[in-house]
This record gives C-alpha cells, sequence and structure tokens, in this order.
C-alpha cells in the first residue's frame, strides 16, 4: 500500500514538473536536420562560412535565384527592363513582399542591400566599378544606370556565391560591410528565432506564415519557395555515429552528409533513405603555392598533376562504392554549363615515369615539399596520405606536416619560404556551387596578391577572366570558360581530386528535397 | 572556520592568476589564427587583418594580457571570436547539462560505489568481493564510449526506451530532464562508481584492522554495528575526497560523453572553442573551471570536519 502510495506520489510529481514542458501546437511539423559545420554566424558578407549562407537562404529572399539549370531567373523581381543601350535597368518588385519585422519590402531596402553587399562580392565590386547611378523610382521599382553595358548584372543579383545579394531592411543595410549585423530580419520563407539559436547546439527557424512564393514550381533555388514545414531544427552533432542513431531513432530527419562507413547501418532499415545529395556535388583539390620554389617552376607543377590519382583518392573516400563519385576533368564541374575537358590530359591518367622526366627536366634537386596535411578533417587526411604516397612514388621528396585545421588555416595564408613556416601544398575542397562559375570559382583569376592562396599570377589568365566577365552572350562566355580552363591546366593553377556528391540519409517522411547548386529545405515536408 | 574560509578564498588569487597567465600565453604562442579561421576561404588578406585588428590580436602580447585584465576586472569575460555572444552567456547556456550531469554521475556513483565497496570489504577474498573487483576493473577498463553506445544500441533504438541523444532542461519537466540523463549518467557512473568503489574497498579494510575495531569486536558487538557505526565514518575523508574531485573533473566537462550522447555542455563548448581558436571562450571556461576547483577543494576540506572530530578540535 505504503509502497504504491510512494509511486503514485513520483508520477504526480513527474506530471506536475512536466507541465511545464511547451506543448507543440496542433500538426506543428518540425524538420530536425543535421547539416554539416556550425553556425557562429549569420551575417553572410562578414563570413564566407557555406553553412552560414546556406541557412541565410532560408531567411532572406534575392532579386534572382539560379534555377536547376544553373540560370538566373527572377525571383523577389516581377519584372525588369534593359534599355536599348544596355546601359540602364528598371526593377520592379513582386507585390505583397514583406520582412519578417512586417515591413513591406521597398526598393530603398533593395538599393541599400546592393551598395553593401558591391564592398564584398567580386562581381558586386565590378558592378560598383560601371555603376553610374542607382536611384528608387518608387515604392517598389528602382533603376541600375551603367557607365557602360554590363551583361553580368542579372548573375550578380541571382548568383550563387560565397556573398549572395540577400535583401534586408534599409536600417540594416546601411551597416558597413566591414561591422557584423547583429539582427537578421529577411523576407525568406523562414525566420530565425534568435532565442533559439545557441551556436554549437542549434539553429532555429520558423515559417514564414507572410511570405508569398512565386507561382512557378521550385526550381533549384528559384521558383516556389514554399515553406512545407512549420519549423526547421539544424542540430549540432559533434559525432556522426550519434547523429546516425539519432535518425535511426526518429529523433532527427535528415544527416546531410554521412560517412561511407555508416551506410550498412542505415540500409537496413527501411524507413530510411539514402541517396546521393541532391546537390551539385563538391571536389577536393590539390592547391599549390606559386609563389615558394620549387613549385614555382611550371615543369615541376606539371609533374604533380601526373603524380596524382583521381581514382585513388576517391577510393581513398568512398572504398569500392563507385557510385558515389565520378572521375572529373573539368575545372568547373562535371555537369555544370561550363563543363570541359580540356587541358586535363596529365591529371586524368597518372604517370609517374613522367613526372620523373618532367621533374629531371625542370633540375628537381630533391628539395623537400611541405606539404600541410590537417588530421581532424576525414577527407583531407585520408586523401592527403595516397597523395604524399603519389608524391614519393613519382620522385617529390615530401615532407609531411602534420597539424590541425585551425593551424593550416594561419599557415597556408603565410608567404614564407617553406623552411619558415611556409608551405608548398596542401589539398582542400570548395562546393561545386563555387567552382562551376568562371567568375567564383576562385583557382582561375591569375590575380598575383589578391588570387586565392597559392597565388598564381598570369596575366593571360586575368584577361580570360575579363573576357568572360564582359562576354556578350552564353557562347562567348563558354568559348571563354573554355580557354581559362586550358589555360589554368597549362599553368597549374590547381588540381582536381575528382567529383562526388555526400551521401544524404533521411527519415521517408520527409519528401519535397530540391535539387540544384546547393540543399536548401523551403520545400521539404514531414509527414506523421 | 570564518577565517580559515577567508583564507582558503584569499589563497586562490594567485592560482586564478597563474592560471590566466598559463591558459593565454598557451592559446596565444600556439599555432592558429582565429581570424583567418573566422573569415573563411574566400577573405582576401585585409579582411583577415581587419578581423585581426578588431580583436586586438595585432597588438603585442602584454598588451592583449593587460586588455584581458582590464576587461575581467570589470567581471567580463569578454565576447566570442565568432559569434560576438557574451561569453559568460555562453557557459551559462553550458552549464546546466553539465551540472545536472555532474551531479547524477556522483549521486549514482556513491550510492552504488559506497555499499559495494564495503560489501566487498566486508567478504574478503570471496566471490563477491572478486565480483566487485572485476566489475570495478571493467568501469576502469572499457572506455566510456563504448558502454554509452552500447547503451544506446540496447536502450534507445532497440527497445526505444529512452533517448538517444540530447539533454532536455530543467524548464521542460524534470521527468525529461532525468530521462535525457539517463543513459549518459550510467555510462559514466560505470566509470565513477569503479574509482569509488576501490578506494571504499580499500579505506574500509585499513579500518577493519584497525586496533579499535578489533577491541570493539573483543567486547562482542555485533558485526553489522561495527561496520555501520565505527567503521564506516571512518572512511568518510578519503571517500569524500575522491568524489570531490570526481565531481569538479565531471564539472570540468566529459567530452567524450557529450559527444556520444550529443549533450551540449561545457566540456564541447571548451573543445570546440580550442579547436577553433577562439581566446575569449577557451580562457573563459578555463578561468571558470579553476574557480569551480578551488571551490569544490574548500568544501571538501570543510566537510572533512564533519567526518573527523580531530579535525574539529583542530579548528577550535
Amino acid at each position: 500500500m505504503l509502497r504504491a502510495a510512494v509511486i503514485a506520489a513520483g508520477l504526480a510529481g513527474s506530471l506536475t514538473l512536466a507541465a511545464g514542458v511547451r506543448a507543440p501546437a496542433q500538426a506543428e511539423t518540425v524538420l530536425r536536420i543535421k547539416n554539416t559545420g556550425d553556425i557562429k554566424q549569420l551575417d553572410a558578407l562578414f563570413t564566407s562560412s557555406y553553412p552560414t549562407r546556406d541557412m541565410a537562404y532560408l531567411i532572406y529572399d534575392t532579386l534572382f535565384s539560379l534555377d536547376g539549370n544553373y540560370q538566373v531567373q527572377p525571383q523577389m523581381v516581377e519584372d525588369y527592363t534593359r534599355s536599348q543601350d544596355g546601359r540602364t535597368y528598371t526593377f520592379k518588385l513582386r507585390d505583397g513582399l514583406k520582412f519578417h519585422d512586417g515591413k513591406p519590402v521597398t526598393s530603398g531596402d533593395c538599393i541599400a542591400s546592393i551598395e553593401r553587399w558591391m564592398k564584398k562580392d567580386s562581381l558586386g565590386a565590378e558592378l560598383e566599378k560601371r555603376l553610374e547611378a542607382i536611384k528608387p523610382v518608387d515604392a517598389a521599382t528602382f533603376e541600375v544606370r551603367l557607365k557602360e553595358p554590363f551583361a553580368r548584372i542579372l548573375d550578380g543579383f541571382g548568383r550563387m556565391t560565397a556573398y549572395p545579394l540577400f535583401i534586408m531592411p534599409e536600417r540594416l543595410a546601411k551597416t558597413p560591410a566591414t561591422t557584423e549585423l547583429k539582427e537578421f530580419v529577411g523576407s525568406g520563407p523562414f525566420k530565425l528565432m534568435p532565442e533559439e539559436w545557441i551556436p554549437g547546439v542549434k539553429f532555429v527557424l520558423a515559417k514564414n506564415p507572410d511570405y508569398k512564393p512565386r507561382s512557378e514550381p521550385p526550381s533549384g533555388l528559384a521558383g516556389g519557395k514554399i515553406a512545407g514545414v512549420d519549423r526547421i531544427e539544424r542540430i549540432q552533432f559533434s559525432d556522426d555515429l550519434s547523429a546516425v542513431n539519432a535518425l535511426l531513432a526518429g529523433e532527427i530527419d535528415y544527416v546531410a552528409e554521412l560517412p561511407p562507413e555508416m551506410l550498412p547501418v542505415l540500409e537496413k532499415d527501411k524507413a530510411i533513405k539514402v541517396e546521393k545529395a541532391p546537390v551539385l556535388g563538391k571536389n577536393l583539390q590539390v592547391v599549390i603555392n606559386h609563389t615558394q620554389p620549387p613549385m614555382d617552376n611550371v615543369r615541376i607543377r606539371q609533374a604533380l598533376q601526373y603524380a596524382i590519382s583521381q581514382s585513388d583518392s576517391m577510393q581513398a573516400l568512398f572504398g569500392s562504392r563507385k557510385d558515389l563519385y565520378q572521375l572529373c576533368p573539368a575545372l568547373f564541374m562535371c555537369g555544370s554549363p561550363y563543363e570541359t575537358a580540356v587541358g586535363s590530359e596529365r591529371f586524368m591518367k597518372q604517370d609517374f615515369e613522367k613526372a620523373r622526366a618532367l621533374l629531371k627536366e625542370a633540375g628537381y634537386d630533391g628539395t623537400p615539399i611541405v606539404y600541410l596535411h590537417p588530421m581532424d578533417l576525414k577527407a583531407q587526411r585520408d586523401v592527403g596520405t595516397v597523395m604524399v604516397s603519389s608524391m614519393r612514388k613519382a620522385g617529390f621528396v615530401v615532407e609531411d606536416v602534420q597539424m590541425d585545421t585551425a593551424t593550416m588555416f594561419t599557415r597556408r595564408a603565410s608567404k614564407a619560404s617553406p623552411r619558415q613556416g611556409g608551405w608548398n601544398v596542401f589539398i582542400t575542397g570548395f562546393a561545386g556551387d563555387a567552382l562551376m562559375d568562371p567568375l567564383t570559382n576562385p583557382y582561375v583569376t591569375g590575380a598575383c596578391e589578391k588570387a586565392f592562396i597559392g597565388w598564381p599570377c598570369d596575366k593571360p589568365l586575368q584577361d580570360l577572366w575579363q573576357a568572360f566577365l564582359t562576354a556578350g552572350d552564353e557562347a562567348a562566355r563558354k568559348t571563354a570558360a573554355i580557354a581559362m580552363q586550358a589555360r589554368a591546366n597549362e599553368i597549374v593553377t590547381y588540381i582536381p581530386l575528382g567529383q562526388y556528391n555526400d551521401l544524404s540519409a533521411w527519415r521517408k517522411t520527409v519528401s519535397g528535397f530540391v535539387p540544384g547548386a546547393t540543399l536548401t529545405y523551403w520545400n521539404a515536408r514531414k509527414s506523421d | 572556520m570564518a577565517r580559515y574560509l577567508f583564507q582558503r578564498l584569499l589563497a586562490t588569487a594567485p592560482v586564478m592568476l597563474t592560471v590566466l597567465a598559463i591558459v593565454f600565453l598557451l592559446l596565444h604562442i600556439g599555432p592558429g589564427d582565429p581570424a583567418a579561421a573566422m573569415a573563411g576561404d574566400n577573405a582576401s588578406p585585409e579582411q583577415i587583418t581587419q578581423i585581426r585588428q578588431r580583436l586586438h590580436l595585432d597588438q603585442p602580447l602584454p598588451v592583449q594580457f593587460l586588455i584581458y585584465l582590464r576587461q575581467l576586472a570589470q567581471f567580463d569575460l569578454g565576447v566570442s571570436v565568432y559569434s560576438g555572444r557574451p561569453v559568460a552567456t555562453m557557459i551559462l547556456q553550458r552549464a546546466e547539462p553539465t551540472l545536472m550531469l555532474a551531479l547524477t554521475t556522483s549521486l549514482l556513483s556513491v550510492l552504488l560505489a559506497v555499499p559495494a565497496g564495503v560489501f566487498a570489504a566486508r567478504r574478503l577474498g570471496r566471490a563477491t568481493d572478486y565480483l566487485v573487483m572485476g566489475l570495478s576493473v571493467a568501469g576502469f577498463s572499457v572506455p566510456v564510449f563504448v558502454v554509452g553506445y552500447a547503451l544506446i544500441q540496447l536502450f534507445a533504438i532497440e527497445l526505444g526506451w529512452l533517448p538517444v541523444q540530447g539533454y532536455r532542461p530543467l524548464a521542460s519537466g524534470a521527468w525529461n530532464t532525468l530521462r535525457s540523463l539517463t543513459l549518459p549518467t550510467v555510462a559514466l557512473t560505470f566509470l565513477f562508481a569503479a574509482l569509488v568503489a576501490r578506494i571504499t574497498r580499500a579505506t574500509m579494510l585499513n579500518v577493519l584492522s584497525e586496533d579499535y575495531i578489533r577491541t570493539a569486536r573483543a567486547k562482542g558487538v555485533p558485526d553489522g554495528r561495527i561496520l555501520m557505526v565505527h567503521a564506516l565514518k571512518n572512511i568518510g575523508v578519503p571517500v569524500v575526497t575522491v568524489v570531490g574531485t570526481s565531481f569538479a573533473a565531471l564539472l570540468g566537462g566529459v567530452v567524450v560523453t557529450e559527444s556520444v550522447f550529443n549533450i551540449p555542455g561545457i566540456g564541447r563548448l571548451t573543445v570546440d572553442a580550442i579547436l577553433a581558436r577562439d581566446y575569449p571562450v577557451v580562457q573563459g571556461v578555463m578561468l571558470v573551471f579553476a574557480v569551480v576547483l578551488v571551490l569544490v577543494n574548500v568544501l571538501v576540506d570543510l566537510s572533512y570536519a564533519l567526518f573527523d572530530p580531530r579535525i574539529r578540535q583542530g579548528e577550535r
């Protein structure tokens, strides 16, 4: 009797305590996802972090967007006109656009957002050079006047870069691009729940009930963005197996990047779907320091092209799962508009003999190649081990310097001699959405000091970059892109190590992911 | 007593300053640049320089240290290099899961391990002694992540009784909190109970061989009374010492357990901050941990008086 009373009292106490829990509203659907990286900042112009950018796409809307075929389509813009001389563009916004604070989106907001964006983005900077004036016509219309025709203006407004043009209220957009935003108000299909955002723990978005989607079907980042769930919770995991366990138990719905070794566990579960992530993909790249000997010698860089093997690199990542990767000769990604194999012969077929011959021809004296090898990133660690072995077989003397990522980030920025804290070679990874466009691909500018780390310096490549930028039509752009790839491969700005898609896994109760350059969640739906 | 407490607390000041200086130096002379990591792959050198200036990382180390000390003098732990959030807030957000896990683990460890250690000592050389000590060795030897994953597989995935991961705060109801802490607590208890059980057994064996116990036996005092009244109280000091230091270690964060069960505690905050070179967060966590460690030690010292009248006499 006494025991029963104690149990009853305990249960009553538990229920009383549990009463404090906020019960979810009826039919509230919550999409819980595990994605790579943490959201520590949300000012997409202040960091080039992809996790930040991808979440910002849910909060902010864009004037134009890339569709599933990587073509720019109007998004917030209802209609636009271009003057006969190609120097004046007039943009009219769609009706009913509202920020999350309830205020309407106006032309003033767009102008302020463009002005902030131009200070940061490379294509924005090109636009600013050619800008004569940008001014409102009425509350929903604004005009951009250029000093000379510039066909890439729409690409600038809609393309997916490290720094996309997100539209925010003028009061926030007036913040200098060098000062980090502290308030995040957009007009996208989801709004930030700032009080629930704890870096390293959780990032929460709630459906924006005021969002008016376009009527077109969703395609890539364009078309109708329909919030299919009430909340998105991006949960931070520091251990992949914990995330997989949570997926198996139904505590989360989606894991964006799955280590291949987890496949056997998940493939047995009929409630879970495992597929390649519905995005363009990514690749790893060998980055070479062009400023330091011996890699400042083009013959030695070409020897490195012969030394690497995309096949071995991909096998180091995926084992026998050949369906998860492809050997890709294109610097601008396979499956993208500018895919070409031109100039890829040296790195598509490993040949140690030719590598040794080139090293001999270049007079390589056995100076150690300082290779930065981060051990806390699985892909870079494993592929790096294969790479170092291949380089040694090809006749390079390699100093394999193992370190953590933070140390590598610091050291790779150094232009000092490799013996004095500098470096020669390392591997990094960029997503396909950055690499597919010659204007955002960081390796093909040839811009010397202003180029991406490695600092390739090449006037012909700079000219080709400008030719691509100012090309009047798509055919001219394609021609320029092919020439850029040929030149970049000739001087070896970087070496791609194969293209792959991350494996994603999700519970079958979730559907509606839209394939595109990157994964967005606005059309995802969740059933019981 | 008050004087003793005051003296102990005063003695912590140089300890704190030393901890601050060592942590600051280790962080800043080690490789890694938060400005470069923060700026990301596409940042230009100018952008990295701007961030470095904003964070005072372009200043000489002594100047940076003085800036930090000035902040601390104003009870300000600074802000995270990345999120811009106050370090104190970040630590507080992560404190509850760590504190709760430390409390439940310590409690369960004591409840299980002290009787088990006493029992093993009482049954010295018999099968039950070997069983307790065998379990204790296993508790020490099996990594906590193995125990953790095994518990998750059985109780969360196969049986579905308990959540796989995450921490439910007390504000969501004590029942939810306890459910979310059950598996990590059990996993950690394997380790900490093993430690406490071994110490308890060893201490109890020492006490049972003391003259006063022999005298009590000679006078015909029943075994149970000898154990509960005369012996148990005398194992208090070493056991409390071990439990106290274990509790302090748990408060410092148990990174592996937090990772396996995805608990957003102090341990993960610390490791994430170290990997990202988020200097203010690492410094803040280390400072708070040092304070907690000192306070727990003071409390443990004070608790000795409860068990040992000689210490009480000495205080007078």
